[in-house]
């Protein structure tokens, strides 16, 4: 389809019930994505482009006829940023596809173009390349406040007439100029115009090469057919024999022209008044932000800033939501019948919804912080300030955010990730993210180095509690440098890497920007995540409270008959303890927990901690609630109690102390490096976009703690 | 073979031709063009050619093009990365990847 035929179906399609779909594309830092806000709203959602991990991000706008007064809706579609339609890296190869493909779901029937009207000739370039698709196309001036406090003027109707497609300004930001957006929406309805192009194609590739492509690709264009036919041949060995020797230099070739036409529509159409007043604001931070010693005070500021609130401020609504979920199981637990349906729905799905729920503080602050860091421009520094310590191990100067935030939890920590675009320095990060000691890691070293070191030992000033809690710290940190090195030489990647960026221009962040984000992360975390967290639980619920019918009739018998012996209040409180403790040890878990204690004994653990060790799969501090309920201590809270009594604990046989030091530090060593967190592995599989990743995490870290846990339990017994 | 027999006689394209002395003029080349790596704080250059394919489309995208001024703004604080300002927008770039844009005064 070409030419006019292309407008005349768009006209049709005004007319049916179909929402027309809009695309909007834009060179990364354009304002597209503020945009897109301010035309959907909340009516938007993200998703995934199908098989990459690609935010998706769509959403629907109505819009009023300026003519008929008739309200209509529009799909758009936010497409990831691009600086031109040669796609070099996955975001772009994800924008071309989109646009390029009749046959993908999104493929757009209006372009609209946004550029940053303050730096309008470089934006230009992509403008051009769309415009000359020869497809509907609306070019938007976002940012139309910064170019003129900066003294650009744009004679917008000029504009127009020179790059042959309605030309519209808009400042998304302060949300001026959407309606008119909006409006140029019906450009097409009635004006049916053939265009004629901006580029002339006899500069850039052989004349007759390019309509024998055109006549045979037929595309809206025959640049259109030229970028259809290049990008065939960058998949297909085969065309690329004969095709190939026209498109040398092609690319630079139409990028030069353009640059120079754009430059002759500049000229006609932009006045330059005064000196640029963003870039020496910007100049004047950035020289404070890249100093040598002021530069890392910041930065070191501004991560403290990010751990300490998600650290500590997470800690009082994940305090509420626990306390809210044990209020409402507690509640299910009196008034419901005791049978299957409600230990299902209390211990299973309950247990399930609160170990999700709980992460929302931490993933919500997290990508509040990142989201202003993004916003404000201070993001693509921290990547300049690090990159050359974390190139050294293969990371990249992004990946510093994810692992701090990962010592406070590795959840939210791997979904930061997609700051990083480079695809194998994020695999990288995502791996060794959760090596870092995550906060649900500190109940249990707290209660094993309590066992190990009964009294406040001190050398010197230091207490040696203390000392060892942050040698385990220290510990997860160097291990995880240590794991992305050898990563580094193990994973291959075609990918060339290219550190190359722009640094934008400091702006101030906006909230709803922010809030957007955090509520978008926290969705696509309940929705995709949460499922998979679910399912674990649920299995885990049953391996825990059921097992082979024979023996839990025993308890069950002997229960009751002790039961009605029993006429004391605490009595029956004990009673009910032990017959939990008794349950707990014969469930499939127990038998689990029987079998697997070979592999475990070169460690120094018994088939009692082999029970923790898989009810920690939920996550990591239910190993203590594990070990309160086999120990037989009431208050599952009460540290001391459960510390007391596994400091008692005999081996049978031996007669010797179960928890001794050798133990204690395997056991340590064991929870510091094992992939014990479902929600980890539930993220890492949404981020990474396979089981294959999770997989090979939750196998080489398992492997890593069965190691250190051999090493040192061997070398201390 | 005599090398002191080898004068500089040619000019640098008759030079090239000849596969044996291709080390004189790479030689040479490196003498008279800078690269943006060897580019001090606060310097100015002039663009005027790419030594790297991938990189070369990547900075004329954002518009870095030969003839363009790109002027040394920041060096991050370990020395590594640099950041240039060109055409009123900053581009940061490592120390090897600012080896492949040749410069000139």
């Amino acid at each position: 389809m070409s030419g006019t035929s292309l407008f005349l179906n768009l006209q049709q399609k005004f007319s049916s019930k179909e929402p027309l779909k809009i695309a909007l594309v834009g060179n990364p830092n354009c304002g597209k994505s503020t945009l897109f806000n301010a035309l959907t709203g909340l009516h938007q959602k993200t998703g995934n482009y199908p098989g990459v991990t690609v935010d998706k991000k769509t959403g629907v706008c109505k819009a009023q006829n300026p003519i008929t007064k008739q309200i209509q809706w529009f799909r758009l579609i936010d497409l990831p940023g691009t600086y031109s339609l040669f796609p070099k890296s996955l975001d772009e190869q994800v924008s071309f596809s989109v646009l390029m493909d009749e046959k993908n779901v999104d493929y757009p029937d209006i372009i609209l173009i946004v550029v940053d009207a303050s730096n309008l000739k470089r934006h230009l370039l992509l403008a051009t390349q769309l415009i000359d698709l020869g497809r509907p196309c609306i070019l938007v001036l976002n940012m139309i406040d910064a170019a003129t406090e900066n003294g650009i003027e744009i004679d917008l109707d000029r504009l127009s007439e020179l790059v042959q497609v309605p030309v519209v300004s808009c400042n998304a930001r302060q949300n001026e100029g959407i309606d008119g957006v909006k409006k140029t929406f019906f450009a097409f309805e009635k004006d049916v115009k053939s265009q004629q192009g901006l580029i002339n194609i006899q500069a850039i590739v052989n004349k007759d090469y390019a309509e024998s492509v055109h006549r045979f690709i037929s595309q809206t264009s025959t640049y259109a057919s030229l970028l259809k036919q290049r990008s065939n041949i960058e998949k297909d060995e085969n065309l690329n024999i004969y095709n190939q020797k026209f498109f040398t230099g092609f690319e630079s070739r139409d990028m030069l022209f353009r640059f120079e036409k754009i430059k002759k529509i500049s000229l006609d159409c932009v006045n330059y008044t005064t000196v640029r007043k963003d870039l020496k604001t910007t100049d004047r931070l950035d020289r404070a932000i890249t100093h040598p010693f002021w530069g890392f005070v910041i930065f070191i500021g501004v991560l403290f800033l990010i751990f300490q609130s998600i650290f500590y401020l997470a800690e009082f609504p994940m305090q509420w939501i626990e306390t809210g979920f044990s209020f409402i199981t507690q509640k299910a637990k009196q008034y419901l019948p005791n049978n299957f349906l409600t230990s299902l729905f209390t211990n299973g799905i309950l247990a399930g919804l609160s170990g999700i729920v709980v992460f929302v503080p931490q993933i919500a602050l997290l990508f509040g912080f990142i989201s202003l860091l993004e916003d404000s421009g201070y993001m693509a520094r921290v990547s300049f300030i690090m990159d050359k310590l974390m190139r050294k191990v293969g990371l990249n100067g992004r990946s510093v955010i994810p692992l701090i935030s990962g010592m406070a939890c590795a959840v939210p920590a791997i979904m930061s990730t997609r700051t990083i675009s480079n695809k194998k320095e994020r695999l990288v990060t995502i791996l060794i993210t959760p090596l870092m000691s995550c906060s649900a890691r500190l109940p249990v070293y707290t209660l094993l180095i309590g066992i190990m070191i009964p009294s406040s030992y001190r050398i010197g000033f230091f207490d040696v509690k203390g000392l060892l809690l942050t040698a385990l710290y220290l510990m997860g940190i160097v291990v995880a440098i240590a794991v992305a090195a050898v990563l580094k030489y193990i994973l291959k990647t075609k990918e060339r890497s290219f550190f190359m960026m722009e640094l934008p221009v400091y702006r101030i962040p906006q909230l709803k920007t922010v809030l957007l984000t955090m509520f978008d992360k926290v969705k696509v975390f309940l929705l995709d995540a949460g499922k998979v967290i679910m399912v674990i639980s649920i299995v885990l619920w049953f391996l825990t409270s059921y097992g082979p019918p024979k023996e839990f009739a025993i308890i069950n018998k002997n229960y009751t008959e002790a039961m009605a012996k029993a006429d004391i209040d605490s009595l029956k409180k004990e009673l009910t303890i032990a017959m939990e403790t008794q349950k707990l040890q014969a469930s499939y878990a127990g038998h689990l927990g029987k079998i697997i204690e070979p592999a475990i004994k070169p460690l120094g653990f018994d088939w009692k901690i082999g029970i923790s060790l898989i009810t920690s799969i939920a996550a990591r501090e239910v190993f203590v609630g594990t070990m309160a309920t086999l120990y037989q201590s009431g208050d599952k809270e009460d540290n001391i109690s459960i510390r007391q009594k596994m400091m008692c604990e005999k081996n049978p046989t031996t007669g010797k102390l179960v928890y001794n030091f050798a133990v204690c530090l395997s056991l340590l060593m064991f929870y510091a490096f094992a992939m014990q967190c479902m929600s980890t592995l539930a993220v890492v599989k949404r981020e990474t976009n396979s089981y294959k990743w999770p997989i090979i995490q939750f196998v080489y870290m398992s492997i890593l703690a069965y190691a250190a846990s051999l090493l040192v339990y061997q070398l201390l017994k | 073979m005599n090398n002191s027999t080898v004068t500089p006689k040619y000019t640098p394209n008759e030079v090239f031709k000849k596969p044996v002395l291709n080390f004189i003029f790479v030689r040479e080349m490196k003498a008279i063009s800078k690269t943006l790596a060897q580019l001090l704080k606060g310097e100015s250059a002039t663009i005027s050619s790419f030594s790297d394919d991938l990189l070369a489309l990547k900075l004329i995208e954002m518009g870095c093009i030969p003839g363009e001024t790109i002027t040394l703004q920041h060096v991050a604080p370990l020395g590594c990365p640099y950041a240039f300002e060109v055409n009123g927008i900053l581009v940061s770039l490592r120390k090897s990847e600012a080896q492949f844009v040749l410069i000139s005064k």
